[in-house]
């Protein structure tokens, strides 16, 4: 067997390696990227799934707790909203009518528990008609 | 200044369409003066452009809000730096930025380097301007950065204060020059391919632009982690988002590419690696763009879609697709001209690394398209997080960081000799002794994890092979002067430890980012004014609450006394700040940094009297991670220097040859061996620019009449000239102006077999007083058709190549006169034809050239005259010779 050969067979090794890794890596840490309304019309099967859920915080919605490390709000869709809370550190500039993406799980109560809220960055790519 | 403004887009739209017309046509039907026309409408486009930048710039300082651009992003109160970097923060604007560099970068494209084949520049150059006519196209039909407002405003939107940070000033022109630069490298592979100019020339003028546009990605994805570390205030600096990752992928393709460039220059290996990669590395800056336009993929920067992503996803689709077509066109002229010779050599590390920084890029890119990808696939969008890029890329991060690590003593082309593979063994159990350490007694990462200690171990082994590799190297240079030699090795190899310098950066970035990533502590905390918290190694003390009123803000800091168990102490001051224009607060996080880790502090507010709550986080190596990519960047600064020349004091060639009639001229030479003659009152004469062909049996006395003429061997009676110089009987050492006219190429090759063929040359030029020694040896390999194989060693190669480099040996300081003893032997008929060529384009030159040969239908080809050379004395074909008393040579029959 030549030294290509070996270096073929070796990278072949490689990559079958990478691509069971990439698998345990992924089934470890795949979590539903939802809207509001897509959560609500088509919920995950198992409550048990995370859930990364975008949506804009609704007007006269937010309560966020003196210490900074929670808060409640209505987290809005194109046609539904969702109660939320949230138990961790919060992002500086969650405010209302901010758009937002909160990670966690759905509860059978119909309150959605995040253990974390990310505003989505101020850079704007933004079509030209929106404002 | 809005119509200026709107005046100067379109016509760099105009003129950008133009050169690209222009310069196809020129190329096409080649037609010069249509061709000479693309560059100066290019540079009109540029200027045009850079009005059009000065214009919004204007606009955005003096917070004109007649323009919507200015209305959306900037602010009455926004400070003037920041409200100029608003420039590139909207779509329209960073395309603008994108454009305007581009077109720059074409320019300099089209003046430097002056030496560039003109064969590749022309096809190349209408590539690039297409492309900007394609952005310009965007800019003036989809998102026009000099648009007017729709309702007339006196404020704007103004700019989160996140974005209100020096490096967001920096950032995002860093990212999109990186971006434009590499073009030029997908333009030239695409010129190589469409003109069928595969021979390697692209490869040489697409390197250096692949190492700029790799050196300034970086840089910008360096300065993006930096603003994410000090900013955002998470305790981290990558989040894998898709707009990172964007950046990350051409990256990694890019540095993939310059090592497939590299074997290809030096093996003639991984040809269609390299225009793949060329290619495939500026699909995914469009990829990139794209993925920040279209609004289909989930991240955490605010996009809605737009159709210019699209028109992004269409270039891609255009590129790969063109690409694939001219690649499955030429892959017969596409062969590699050598195999892997050892897995211990170098360019089997260079393989495997290319190996893993595809796996690399493929994952990052899989990761990213992943939520598209999957709602494509079964409906609904899943994403993958952290643990899924860890899982692949630190596997292979370890396997290219160990081929790395390897390459300072493995060749090309070969296996690795005795002394490096000891020399290797024992780098291997010092890493390996210092990783288990490490790991053992947890000095790094208190055993929390592996991978950082068995980083630490190949650094270490990295360390002692480069030390050990410029060690040899400065030896073999200067064995008596190690320091010279060494300054002798930096400075002729350049090139090559700056590369190395590239891999210490390398190296410390890994070390910085395994100890980061994977050992980082993170702890919530809450305390009262004047109370000490333990945490590990440190007690923090809560000093004092202070608040502060400014004028466009209020600020609310919690000092901190932090110990560690060294007894060294520092204070940090996290806080937080209400930023009153927007009424938005912002968190300042606190950092103290030094080699062992640093130390974090995010203040989240109030939890109750004289209580606030913060998280505390410990980053072990942050310091390395930094100075890995300063590194990594002085490395190619190094690399892309030119190099100075110096004043010629030598020159690259011998005077003009001497006008006399007879460049050899002998008289009644005779030479003795013992007291028997060999040579006897031989006579001969040369006349400038002809070649004579001396036939004889074995023994005959070909080779030592030779040996007399060069001056090498004396002789016992009769004189000799060169261009009617008089030349001493006895052979004399040492140099001379006339000696060195005089070249004579033996009939053994008599190559130093411990020198590569390029060293051969090298020595030889060197020791003839060329200037620019290296580039003569280049050119002369290059000419000879061994460049592949400039750094192999003679034993190596073939026969015939040994006589090739044994004859550029003899040709590079360009002689007047040339001797050589039996050059067809030992050729096959590929050799004597190629040999035949040279020595008849030799006389063309006008160099004098006097050869043995057995083979008399050779001579009868090459040779002007010949001569037998029989019982001593020389003789024309059935004529003898009697040079001494004038007569004209008759020519042979």
């Amino acid at each position: 067997m030549t030294a290509a050969h070996k270096i073929c067979l070796g990278g072949l090794a490689i990559t079958m390696a990478t691509t069971c890794l990439a698998y345990m890596g992924a089934s470890s840490s795949w979590q539903f990227y939802m809207t509001v309304d897509e959560l609500l019309d088509r919920p995950p099967s198992s409550r048990d799934y995370r859930v990364r859920l975008s949506g804009k915080v609704g007007q006269d919605s937010l309560q966020i707790e003196p210490d900074r490390h929670s808060a409640s709000f209505i987290l809005t869709g194109a046609r539904s909203q969702l109660r939320v809370e949230c138990r961790g550190p919060l992002p500086d500039n969650l405010i209302e009518g901010c758009d937002v993406v909160v990670e966690g799980q759905m509860e059978s109560s119909g309150l959605f528990k995040g253990d974390q809220v990310m505003t989505r960055c101020a850079s704007k790519y933004a079509a030209s008609n929106h404002r | 200044m809005l119509i200026l403004g709107q005046i100067c887009l379109l016509g760099a739209f105009v003129a950008a369409g133009f050169a690209t017309f222009t310069s196809w046509m020129g190329w096409y039907f080649d037609h010069r003066p249509l061709g000479k026309w693309a560059p100066r409408t290019a540079l009109a486009c540029l200027l045009l452009l850079t009005l059009v930048v000065l214009v919004l710039a204007q606009a955005l300082v003096t917070k004109d809000f007649r323009f919507d651009y200015v209305a959306r992003y900037s602010s009455q109160l926004l400070p003037w730096q920041y409200s100029l970097s608003a420039l590139w923060v909207g779509q329209s604007g960073s395309l603008l930025l994108w454009a305007w560099m581009l077109n720059l970068l074409v320019i300099a494209f089209w003046q430097f380097p002056r030496r560039s084949s003109d064969a590749l520049r022309l096809p190349a150059f209408a590539l690039l301007m297409a492309f900007t006519c394609f952005l310009l196209t965007t800019m003036v039909f989809a998102a026009n950065p000099i648009a007017a407002v729709s309702v007339p405003t006196f404020e704007g939107l103004g700019l989160s204060p996140l974005l209100q940070h020096p490096a967001m000033l920096i950032h995002p022109p860093i990212v999109f020059l990186g971006y434009a630069a590499w073009a030029i490298p997908c333009a030239l592979a695409f010129a190589a391919l469409l003109t069928g100019q595969l021979d390697g020339r692209w490869a040489r003028q697409a390197r250096p632009w692949a190492l700029f546009a790799w050196a300034v990605l970086g840089s910008g994805i360096l300065l993006g982690a930096q603003w994410a570390y000090e900013e955002l205030g998470w305790g981290g600096y990558w989040g894998w988002d898709p707009v990172e990752n964007g950046s990350l992928i051409p990256w990694l393709t890019g540095t993939a590419l310059l090592h497939a460039l590299m074997t290809w220059r030096h093996l003639g290996m991984m040809k269609k690696m390299s225009f793949g990669l060329a290619i495939g590395t500026f699909t995914m800056c469009n990829f990139a763009t794209f993925l920040t336009r279209s609004g289909i993929f989930s991240s955490l920067h605010a996009f809605s879609q737009s159709p210019i992503g699209w028109l992004f996803f269409a270039m891609m689709v255009l590129l790969v697709a063109a690409g694939s077509m001219f690649l499955l066109l030429r892959r017969a002229d596409l062969a590699a001209e050598n195999s892997i010779s050892s897995l211990l050599s170098r360019e089997a590390m260079v393989w495997l690394s290319t190996v893993g920084l595809l796996l690399m890029a493929m994952a990052t890119f899989l990761g990213t398209v992943c939520t598209a990808l999957s709602q494509a696939l079964v409906g609904h969008k899943i994403m993958v997080g952290p643990p899924f890029y860890n899982n692949t890329l630190i596997p292979i991060g370890l396997l290219i960081l160990a081929a790395t690590a390897l390459a300072p003593l493995l060749q090309w082309g070969e296996a690795a000799s005795i002394t490096a593979r000891r020399i290797l063994a024992a780098a291997a159990v010092s890493g390996g002794l210092v990783a288990g350490l490490s790991a053992g007694l947890g000095l790094e990462t208190g055993g929390r994890h592996v991978v950082p200690s068995v980083v630490t171990g190949i650094v270490v082994f990295a360390l002692a092979v480069l030390a050990c590799s410029l060690f040899l190297d400065a030896r073999r240079r200067n064995p008596e002067n190690g320091r010279l030699g060494m300054l002798q090795c930096l400075r002729e190899r350049r090139s090559q430890y700056a590369g190395f310098l590239v891999h210490l950066g390398f190296f410390s970035l890994a070390f910085g980012i395994t100890g980061s990533a994977l050992s980082a502590r993170h702890q919530d905390v809450e305390i009262e004014q004047g109370q000490t918290v333990n945490w590990g190694p440190r007690s923090i003390r809560l000093v004092e609450m202070v608040d502060r009123q400014l004028p466009d803000k209020r600020v609310a800091e919690a000092v901190l006394e932090v110990s560690d168990q060294h007894g060294d102490t520092f204070t940090v001051t996290p806080s937080q700040h209400l930023h009153l224009l927007q009424n938005l607060w912002t968190t300042e996080v606190a950092i103290h940094s030094d080699w062992r880790s640093d130390f974090y502090a995010i203040l989240h507010g109030s939890a109750g009297e004289d209580r606030v709550r913060m998280t505390l986080i410990d980053n072990p190596r942050m310091r390395w991670l930094w100075l890995g990519g300063s590194v990594m960047l002085l490395g190619s600064v190094i690399s892309l220097w030119p190099k100075l020349r110096r004043r010629q004091k030598k020159s690259n060639a011998l005077p003009a040859p001497r006008t006399h009639q007879d460049a050899i001229r002998v008289d009644r030479l005779t030479k003795r061996f013992d007291g028997l003659p060999v040579l006897r009152r031989v006579g001969l004469r040369v006349a400038v620019g002809e070649s004579v062909a001396i036939i004889g049996a074995n023994g005959a006395g070909k080779t030592t009449f030779l040996r007399c003429l060069a001056g090498i061997t004396g002789w016992d009676e009769g004189k000799l000239w060169w261009h009617g110089e008089p030349v001493k009987k006895r052979a004399a050492p040492g140099r001379s102006e006339l000696r060195r006219n005089v070249s004579m190429i033996a009939h053994a090759c008599q190559l130093y077999p411990n020198l590569t063929l390029l060293e051969n040359l090298l020595f030889a030029a060197r020791m003839s007083g060329l200037g620019q020694p290296r580039t003569q040896a280049l050119g002369w390999l290059d000419r000879m058709g061994l460049l592949s194989q400039a750094n192999w060693l003679p034993r190596r190669v073939s026969h015939g190549m040994r006589r090739r480099v044994s004859i550029a040996r003899g040709l590079i300081h360009q002689p007047g006169i040339l001797l050589l003893d039996e050059p067809f032997s030992g050729l096959d008929k590929q050799g004597r034809a190629w040999l035949t060529d040279l020595l008849a384009d030799l006389q063309r030159q006008k160099k004098s050239i006097c050869f043995t040969t057995h083979d008399r239908q050779q001579a009868d080809q090459c040779a002007d005259r010949i001569l037998i050379l029989l019982d001593g004395t020389l003789r024309s074909a059935g004529v003898s010779v009697e040079p001494a008393r004038g007569q004209s040579q008759r020519r042979s029959a």
